[in-house]
């Protein structure tokens, strides 16, 4: 093809032309576009699909730069192509994204896309759009709508998005995202000498960690840190003896045959076995782990700190059928893991003394008559040593492996509610809103979880914020009757799902049952349900995405073409050749 | 045929071997055991192919001190406590032996010297008592939890407690039992047999046990779960490793093509192109294999495409080389090809059939889109090897060489095939994610990097329209958009988050070394080149 010039002789209108419509520009606009999508990926990776949407793919520099894409694209086509079959490949190709490019344009002007949650047996007309919005209303009726740039799920991340209430003479500014909002007991000097606390740092393996305690409030009475069990406790007179491990006596299991006429006793210590008879049944049990708190994480059990709430011991039974691991509770002695799965041939029965229980390794400070602080320890159940606290003096305890000191003490304090994210998942998103006045002054802020609505008065007047998405109404119902989750065989993994819908339509007046599975959505007036996913309860909570995209079928002819194009542009040239030459000496002869 | 080419077919045929591994106690039938069919993380596999991926997951290979994996399994499971002592479990992470105070140099512990090792039961305890997501673990926890589960699996072994090879008679779609759970009489008494024969060195015995075993139990399976074809083929896979061997052959057919530019050619040629299609034809052989086992296109997670994208180089490349009898698509292929199925053996990738998640399944278009797009991956590697020979003749030839314009040629019909199946394998992407989603373009990580490797192949060939860049610049410019194509295929999975994170494994952050290797490797190649082309149009001046 013929190379480009533009000699400076031409006028500076048809230059530009020129240019817009040269293959140079073409090329840099593709590089240029690599590049700028490239760079668009990582900030996406470090910054989320929200920020990433609103800094590039729905900037304004980012759809005038297409513009000048689909303008090169439109000049460039236009200006080369010659009406002979070889160019044909060329100009359907061209053609081609340029039809996509008319379907992205509609898809992102005039599509919706969002969600619909139904619950079992529950009805909806109505979806929630994808894109999260803040909702700001005032009394009179005013209202902004700011689009949130963060998608749930991100991390913890500041924001800076505002919009102006002219009419309620305020700002509101949206200036914090946290995943996993949730609200902690924290301690405010203060009260009439109630809940003495102390703030506190302990060294042990070279690291420090900071730490409160609180008498009085619950759950932070004690606290348990590596080795250590940690307790503030108000006493009045001398230092109270302690608790020792070995007063209450042994906690023991006890086995017995379903008639309840035999059974076996045996002390509930880690690795404890013991042989025995039963039903006329020769087994061994053996001890595998006592809990005072036991928890299940997933599949891996756990002994939770603190006071021993939920005493447990696990325990195998090994007989003529096999090992059998199970587990016996203190407070809940009817509940076994085996239950329904083998016969039981006796009954467990696990006797706890709380006593038991206490950690052998405990610093317990004292509040004494509201006047003094002072400590006793005990190592491997022993006593010590005690004396008084003096505040910022280290205390060496287990042989110096670990160090306390008390860095402030608190006569009396008020616990308040302070708001802490808990985690990176998006077990709660929220984001911060400040309402800022006009003419200065105190402004109210408010945390506002996602789909909740809060009121926030801010000059006497009260305003309701909302954050979620826009919702859309649709012509007809759709009701859930039944989800069905396939797993794979002897597995937890999904491998299929699906949603059994009824669809009622009074204006056209269809009233039948569907399903709506993984790859095959349903279609219905415009709207494509999808099976996105489910939310697991007692009962299965669907959840379905839906659209709605006009630019649906411009894409997919655009794509056809573009297909068509490139095959006839890279492997029918020599073919179409001929038929030109053909024409050509064809118009020769006349 | 010379004595060249009877040297090959002799180290060939060698190659081609394939069978059992032999040791350990003398006559015992491990085939048999091997083909026991097995309930396992959500598929029914020959129990061959749990001992495979269990003792490549303790020891990070799946041949231990020489050892089947089956025969390794059965002795582990009979003789237990030998085995708590035996250096096994496989450590790799240096800062983790540098944390347990273990040598640099030690690859493998004991069990029982790990449970033992007072900083790792300290470190475990950290972790347990912080109870935080093991996926969000930093690195050095994440290694440590490896080791834990390394040495749990090994327990597991013992008295083969986690052979999951009865079926649930109650329920069809259930989890399997062990053997050591199993209420069945007659497992439970051929069981017994298996066990007590092998610790009697008693072979005949352990056989015979072992024939009741599979009888019994094939007797209890449900006929639509386990396809006693398939178990078959799977072991045979494992067995036969046609990924290996087709390797092997590219690699002898690749010497062969370099040597016929040399030696008389027409023999050598014709060799080389014979060797290059048996490699093709077993390469096809192990795909087809795969495919018939998993039920599904071979093309579902990254190792799979590591066998797939050679399988394309060689299938576009030998097709123009029966065309244009030209030497350079099969030299190039057949490298390419050999040096990616190496490469798939060696990096850290799980080799085996797993299940797919939801949306991957029983999907038409995702099968088409994936198979197309990586067939796109496939020609633009071609063209990566092709601008690399390019660049190689020009400056070994001081960039004089006659063959310069034929390789230029070849080069760019191969760029054009990269244009057309990356083009329509991104459009078929969309047509999958509008089927799935409802959203045919979402600015996924992974379709963005698609269109960013096309954007890239167009780039090059509109500049080849207005010649702003000729044999060397297409050359270098093939190179540089492979590495788009190289972040798209493997990068995206590990260091971008987006929809198709299920198509590659888990993201981690850190940068595995053969990366940096490629990296200088690359400048080197680039900037090896650039001198000699200034050197040559500097003479070219003058």
């Amino acid at each position: 093809m013929a190379s480009e010039q533009t000699p400076a002789t031409l006028p500076l209108s048809k230059r530009l032309f020129q240019f817009v419509c040269s293959i140079r520009f073409t090329i840099f606009l593709l590089v240029a576009l690599a590049i700028i999508l490239a760079v668009a990926t990582v900030i996406e990776s470090r910054e989320g699909t929200g920020a990433v949407q609103m800094k590039v793919y729905r900037a304004v520099w980012f759809n005038i730069f297409l513009g000048g894409f689909t303008l090169n694209l439109l000049g460039g086509t236009y200006k080369r192509f010659r009406w002979l079959w070889i160019y044909f490949g060329f100009g359907v190709t061209h053609l081609g994204v340029l039809t996509i490019l008319l379907g992205a344009f509609l898809t992102r002007n005039f599509g919706i896309e969002g969600q619909m949650t139904i619950p079992q047996d529950a009805t909806r007309e109505h979806f929630v759009g994808n894109d999260d919005k803040l909702s700001v209303t005032a009394p009179d009726g005013e209202n902004v709508s700011l689009f949130v740039p963060i998608d749930r799920g991100s991390k913890q991340k500041d924001l800076w998005v505002s919009a102006h209430l002219p009419k309620a003479g305020l700002t509101a500014v949206m200036d914090k995202y946290w995943p996993d909002l949730e609200f902690e007991q924290a301690i405010e000097p203060g009260g009439a000498g109630e809940n003495p606390a102390v703030e506190f740092v302990l060294t042990a393996m070279g690291s420090d960690v900071n730490g409160w305690l609180a008498a009085g409030v619950s759950g932070k009475e004690e606290i348990a840190m590596g080795p250590m069990t940690i307790r503030l406790a108000e006493a009045s007179g001398p230092i109270p003896a302690e608790l020792s491990a070995s007063a209450a006596g042994p906690n023991v299991l006890v086995l017995s045959d379903l008639a309840g006429k035999e059974s076996v006793e045996i002390t509930a210590t880690d690795g404890n076995s013991k042989e025995f008879t039963i039903g006329g049944k020769k087994l061994k049990v053996m001890i595998r782990q006592t809990f005072g708190n036991f928890s299940m994480d997933g599949k891996d059990f756990n002994d939770r700190p603190g006071a021993p709430e939920n005493p447990a011991v696990a325990y195998l039974v090994e007989g003529p059928d096999g090992k059998t691991p199970d587990i016996a509770f203190a407070n809940y002695p009817d509940f076994s893991l085996q239950h329904g799965k083998k016969q039981a041939l006796f009954k467990a029965r696990y006797h706890f003394k709380a006593g038991a229980h206490e950690p052998d390794n405990r610093l317990t400070l004292w509040w004494l008559d509201k006047k003094k602080l002072a400590y006793s320890v005990r190592v491997g159940g022993k006593p010590a040593g005690s004396g008084d606290v003096v505040e910022g003096k280290r205390l060496d305890l287990m042989n110096g492996r670990i160090g306390f000191t008390v860095k402030k003490l608190m006569k009396g304090t008020r616990v308040v509610q302070k708001a802490v994210n808990a985690s990176d998942e998006a077990r709660n998103p929220s984001i911060h809103v400040k309402l800022v006045p006009d003419a200065g002054g105190e402004g109210a802020g408010v945390w506002l979880p996602w789909g909740e609505q809060r009121e926030l008065s801010v000059n006497g007047k009260k305003l309701t914020l909302l954050y979620r998405g826009d919702r859309y109404d649709v012509p007809f119902s759709l009701k859930l009757l039944k989800f069905k989750e396939d797993k794979y065989p002897g597995s937890m993994q999904s491998a299929t799902y699906e949603s059994k819908v009824k669809l009622e339509d009074k204006e056209l007046g269809r009233n039948e049952e569907l399903v709506i599975s993984m790859n095959e959505p349903l279609l219905y007036r415009g709207y494509t349900f999808f099976q996105s996913s489910f939310i697991p309860g007692e009962s299965y909570t669907t959840v379905l995405s839906v659209s709605r995209d006009p630019g649906k079928w411009p894409t997919y002819i655009g794509y056809i073409l573009m297909t068509i194009g490139m095959l006839l542009m890279f492997y029918a040239k020599p073919f179409l050749a001929r038929w030109d030459q053909a024409r050509l000496k064809k118009e020769k002869a006349q | 045929m010379n004595s060249r080419s009877w040297l090959l077919s002799v180290s060939l045929a060698v190659a081609l071997l394939p069978g059992f591994v032999a040791g350990a106690p003398q006559g015992i039938d491990v085939g048999a055991v091997s083909r026991l069919p097995m309930l396992d993380n959500g598929r029914v596999k020959p129990f061959d192919t749990y001992a495979r991926e269990t003792v490549r997951f303790i020891t990070g290979g799946e041949v231990f001190q020489k050892r089947d994996p089956v025969e390794l399994l059965l002795e582990i499971a009979f003789d237990f406590n030998k085995w708590t002592d035996v250096p096994l479990v496989s450590i790799d992470f240096l800062p983790l032996k540098e944390k347990l105070g273990v040598k640099r140099e030690v690859k493998f512990l004991g069990a029982a010297e790990i449970v033992n090792n007072s900083k790792y039961q300290a470190l475990m305890d950290e972790i347990r008592k912080a109870g935080k997501d093991p996926d969000k673990l930093p690195r050095l926890e994440k290694e440590v939890v490896l080791l834990y589960h390394r040495v749990s699996v090994l327990e597991n072994q013992m008295e083969g407690q986690g052979w999951k090879l009865v079926p649930n008679e109650k329920d069809v779609t259930g989890a399997w039992l062990a053997l050591s759970d199993a209420s069945d009489e007659a497992v439970k008494k051929a069981f017994g047999a298996m066990t007590t024969a092998y610790r009697g060195n008693d072979a005949s015995g352990f056989n015979r046990a072992v024939g009741e075993l599979a009888a019994r139990l094939k007797a209890m399976t449900k006929t639509e779960l386990v396809n006693a074809t398939t178990i078959e083929r799977e072991v045979w896979y494992h067995r036969f490793r046609p990924f290996e061997k087709s390797s092997i052959l590219y690699v002898l057919a690749f010497l062969a093509f370099l040597m016929s530019s040399t030696v008389p050619p027409r023999r050598m040629y014709k060799l080389a192109v014979f060797l290059a299609l048996a490699g093709f034809g077993i390469h096809a052989y192990g795909i087809a294999l795969r495919s018939l086992i998993s039920g599904r296109a071979p093309v579902s997670n990254v190792y799979e495409t590591m066998l797939w994208v050679p399988f394309g180089i060689n299938l576009f490349a030998l097709t123009f080389e029966l065309v244009h009898r030209a030497r350079y698509f099969g030299l190039t292929a057949t490298f390419l090809g050999g040096a990616i199925l190496t490469l798939s053996d060696f990096v850290s990738l799980d080799p085996y059939v797993s299940p797919l998640v939801p949306v991957l399944r029983s999907n038409y278009w995702l099968i088409i889109h994936v198979l197309t797009i990586t067939l796109g991956y496939a020609a633009a590697t071609l063209c990566l090897g092709m601008g690399h020979l390019w660049l190689g003749v020009f400056v070994w030839n001081k960039g004089t060489a006659p063959s310069l314009k034929n390789i230029e040629k070849y080069l760019y019909q191969a760029i054009q095939v990269t244009v057309f199946f990356i083009g329509t394998g991104t459009i078929l992407g969309g047509v999958w994610a509008n089927q799935s989603w409802g959203r045919y373009w979402g600015w996924d990580p992974k379709e963005t990097w698609a269109l960013i490797s096309l954007l890239g192949y167009l780039a090059i060939t509109h500049a080849r329209i207005v010649n702003a860049i000729g044999g060397f610049g297409t050359a270098v410019a093939s190179i540089l958009a492979w590495q788009n194509v190289l972040f798209c295929w493997y990068g995206v999975n590990y260091f971008l988050v987006g929809l198709h994170s299920y198509a590659g494994g888990e993201t981690s952050a850190y940068v595995p070394w053969q990366v940096w290797v490629w990296t200088v490797f690359e400048g080197i190649v680039l900037f090896v080149s650039w001198t000699s082309y200034k050197a040559y149009l500097k003479r070219a001046q003058e």
